[in-house]
């Protein structure tokens, strides 16, 4: 929802052109908002439903990170342990190694993604052909909405040590074959391509969609004055789609430290062998609380994420302010 | 919007349904029929006079109730069919009795049921053996105690178990027990297993191998380079992560406690060690060296560490010669498996070799199991299902091999031929029930149900019989050695890699984890035991 906000921001550049949402604040005018946008709120409705089934709901069960649960006494009569449900989570390498090892991808995968998306986005820009447009950007969604159990099959192809694609490759340029099932330093660059490849269309539609509200005029006036394609792009796409890239940027700091558990624990073939490089918080919970069956040291670890996420928001939030204040979230 | 699969946030939203459900108390699964709620059923309340344990329950005030029965296979498509047929089968012994059969996958049968149960879903009768986290679950007060005469339905077992009692091998209901009170009846069949391998009885006769040789592991090599040579078609060994040469060998002398540690059982009165200590390594590390050592020299199937095929389809399809397995009488026809591969015999017969005596231990008495939820709405009358199942011949059989002519066809008084692609055929013999009381296959002997019995007797009993851990007061430590050995575990038991790096590793990281305080809590709760039973 906040992303659709940001893009109408910026395409909207001049205040009287904005739709009347805009114009209108206060509660006085919140009745004629909804008759006229009558529409897009029932279109909102399921989605709010969603969310608050599915994130709010739950939060009320917080209080179970604090308790040693059992069936007799149920979730409210169980006794309150304190901390003590957090305690496996600074107990061991193991754990230190997740965190590490999650926020350096969460963080390397925004930045990467960012970058290429954005990329993307000024090249289809420059696309003439409206057609040509349209057959790329859906080519390159496609891969956004494969499960990551199926990318974990077309990995194995490319990197199966009996007959793997690459590895047929390598054997016939004379190199010998690699095991990539049990070479954890390869891991990095495959996540980061396996990322890139599914993730990078989906995102660049966002940017594409703020470039397309960019004023013609801008762009008339620079060829007048000489300006090159690329010192179009570098002076006024880029300056233009700037809060659009700090916005989105800001909210997926919510998520560094929660990573893709399929992409994690799906495409490495939850190989342990690997987990130097593969072994992300979500990953460490699950398989340190699997056997155990205790729901207050998940929710331990899913409120620590949690509490983490929204830290980072808020505390980048303020950042961001304190160097341009209209490109805050609030 | 990115789907992400989050099993901590899963579980709490879980448990906030928990909370809903517990005030709610939805009747998700017996509303097929009105269930009498144990504070107003007759049977519950006669029972709490100390008197009722010897009466029989007066059948004709049973309410209506549905008992759900739980366990893992793959769900039959005439379930219907058949439980209406045990509805009928019922009518008689257990009035205004139903039955619903739940067979959920195997591979989510351990976290359906956990979340069921931590949700408190009205389940009735469910398989909670000690290898699905029973004893941790049944101390966290998930099921009834069924010899707890303060519940209040009373003794459940002294009232509605009888059968049960007088048919079951006692050593069975020293098992499934914490502090006195006893949370699961365990199915009526061996009461342990040894170890060993099966090799293939047709390549066993071609090439003129002595399996008799075969003490342990090492004394196959010799045959492996000759099916290497002359068998192309199949892999000299064959592992996978669920399903490897490693995973029964004979236990060396020490016995599995959980959690990484181990006792010496050849020694008396020997402590509990890790398996981080060096004796316990060099059994492991000997081993683990071996399959490194055949994944080299080619023996092993190379997509050991990432295949997700099942085991079954490869013995099926010839591929495999030799497996290493539990044992017990009539395992040999239990492995027969048919031949897809389009040539050779119609099906593939096994020869066992044992490496292992059976030992009955509390985890080996408790390896088949049925426990009654707490969240049951009528557990007497889960217990008088149960108890039929033990001495009611028609009803158990009709549970494990369907209705007659439909779905088998008797071949003898007492022997079966199950039809195939009939519709219900879920393999749980020695799942459910006197498994003594199921009709025999077509390839089985006929003194099976005979070895048995006398397997039962001239088994050796682990002096720990009925010893469980607790892992609670150490569950930081133990949810540690969890992350750490299962790290490990699947690249040890596919042999890619050079072990003796991967052991000092993991041993380094189990040691610095805690692993040592998960021996001490063992011997401290071991040491209590052992006092409180008089050992």
């Amino acid at each position: 929802m906040a992303t659709q906000t940001s893009i109408d921001r910026t395409v909207y550049a001049d205040k009287k052109d904005r739709p009347l949402v805009y114009r209108q604040r206060g509660a006085t005018t919140l009745a004629r908002n909804l008759m006229t946008y009558k529409a897009l709120y029932v279109m909102f409705i399921p989605g709010l439903l969603v969310l608050l089934v599915n994130n709010y709901l739950p939060i009320f069960g917080v209080f179970v990170a604090f308790k040693d649960v059992n069936y007799i006494d149920g979730i409210f009569g169980s006794p309150w342990v304190g901390f003590h449900n957090f305690e496996f989570l600074f107990s061991n390498d193991d754990a230190i190694r997740a965190v590490r090892n999650t926020v350096l991808y969460s963080v390397t995968f925004m930045s990467l993604t960012t970058v290429f998306a954005v990329t993307v986005g000024l090249l289809f820009n420059e696309l003439r052909s409206r057609l040509f447009a349209k057959v790329y950007q859906s080519l390159m969604i496609l891969p956004y909405f494969f499960s990551m159990v199926v990318v974990s099959y077309l990995v194995l192809a490319f990197l199966s040590p009996q007959g793997g694609f690459i590895n047929v490759i390598l054997k016939s340029m004379g190199i010998a074959e690699i095991d990539w099932y049990s070479s954890s330093q390869y891991w990095p660059t495959i996540f980061i391509v396996i990322t890139l490849w599914k993730n990078v269309g989906y995102s660049a539609v966002v940017y594409i969609a703020g470039m397309a509200g960019i004023d013609p005029e801008y762009y008339e006036a620079a060829v007048i004055d000489g300006a090159s394609r690329w010192q179009q792009a570098k002076s006024i796409t880029l300056p233009m789609i700037r809060p659009l890239i700090i916005i989105l940027t800001l909210l997926s700091m919510a998520n560094i430290f929660v990573s893709d558990f399929g992409l994690f624990y799906q495409v490495t073939l939850n190989s342990g062998i690997l987990y130097d490089t593969t072994d992300v918080i979500d990953t460490f919970v699950y398989r340190s609380l699997i056997n155990l069956n205790d729901i207050g040291m998940a929710s331990a670890a899913a409120l620590l994420q949690s509490t983490v996420g929204f830290a980072l928001v808020l505390s980048s939030n303020v950042v961001v302010r304190k160097i341009s204040k209209e490109d805050s979230l609030f | 919007m990115k789907k992400r699969l989050k099993a901590p946030a899963l579980l709490l939203t879980l448990s906030m349904t928990a909370a809903i459900g517990l005030s709610a108390c939805g009747n998700n699964n017996n509303n097929a029929s009105p269930s009498a709620s144990p504070s107003t059923s007759p049977t519950a309340s006669e029972s709490n006079s100390p008197s009722a344990s010897s009466s029989e329950p007066a059948k004709t005030e049973l309410q209506p109730f549905e008992v759900s029965i739980y366990m893992p296979g793959s769900p039959q498509k005439d379930q219907v069919v058949v439980e209406e047929r045990i509805d009928e089968l019922l009518k008689d012994k257990l009035p205004n009795t139903k039955v619903s059969l739940n067979y959920i996958d195997w591979s989510a049968y351990l976290e359906k049921t956990n979340l069921m149960l931590q949700s408190g879903e009205p389940l009735d009768l469910v398989f909670a053996p000690e290898w699905y986290q029973f004893f941790s679950n049944a101390a966290k007060g998930a099921f009834l105690p069924l010899n707890d005469d303060s519940l209040a339905q009373g003794n459940l077992l002294a009232q509605y178990g009888k059968g049960i009692s007088e048919t079951i091998n006692p050593s069975y209901l020293q098992a499934p027990v914490i502090a006195g009170k006893l949370y699961a009846i365990p199915t009526n069949k061996e009461l342990a297993q040894g170890r060993g391998f099966a090799f293939r009885k047709d390549i066993v006769e071609k090439y003129n191998f002595d399996i008799s040789t075969v003490k342990d592991l090492k004394d196959i090599e010799p045959f492996l380079q000759v099916i290497k040579e002359k068998e192309p078609n199949i892999y000299p060994v064959y592992s996978n992560k669920q399903d490897s040469v490693l995973d029964w060998l004979q236990d060396y002398g020490y016995q599995q406690l959980g959690f990484g540690t181990y006792i010496n059982r050849t020694v008396e009165g020997s402590k509990v060690i890790s398996m981080t200590s060096p004796e316990y390594l060099a059994i492991e590390l000997a081993n683990d060296k071996l399959l490194n050592d055949w994944y080299k020299k080619g023996y092993l199937n190379k997509n050991a560490p990432t295949t997700q095929e099942k085991i079954d389809d490869i013995k099926s399809a010839g591929k495999i010669w030799f497996i290493s397995t539990t044992t017990s009488p009539g395992r040999e026809e239990a492995l027969r498996i048919k031949n897809n591969s389009g040539s050779g015999p119609e099906n593939f017969d096994w020869s066992i070799v044992n490496t292992q005596a059976p030992l009955v231990t509390t985890s080996q008495a408790t390896g088949s199991q049925f426990a009654i939820a707490r969240s049951s709405k009528d557990p007497a009358r889960a217990m008088m299902v149960l108890d039929l199942l033990y001495t009611d011949k028609e009803l158990l059989n009709t549970v494990v091999f369907g209705i007659q002519d439909k779905h088998y066809t008797k071949v003898g008084d007492n022997k079966i031929k199950q039809i195939a692609d009939s519709g219900y055929a879920p393999g749980n013999a020695w799942i459910i029930g006197n498994q003594l009381n199921n009709y025999l296959l077509d390839n089985e002997s006929d003194s099976k149900y005979e070895e048995y019995v006398e397997f039962n007797k001239t088994a050796e009993q682990s002096p720990l019989l009925g010893f469980s851990f607790n892992p609670d007061p150490v569950k930081t430590q133990v949810a540690s050695y969890n992350t750490i050995f299962t790290e490990f575990s699947d690249i040890l038991r596919t042999g890619p890699v050079d072990p003796v790096d991967i052991l000092k590793k993991r041993n380094d990281k189990l040691d610095k984890a805690g692993i040592g305080k998960i021996v001490e809590e063992m011997q401290k709760q071991l040491d209590e035991w052992k006092v409180a039973n008089g050992k």
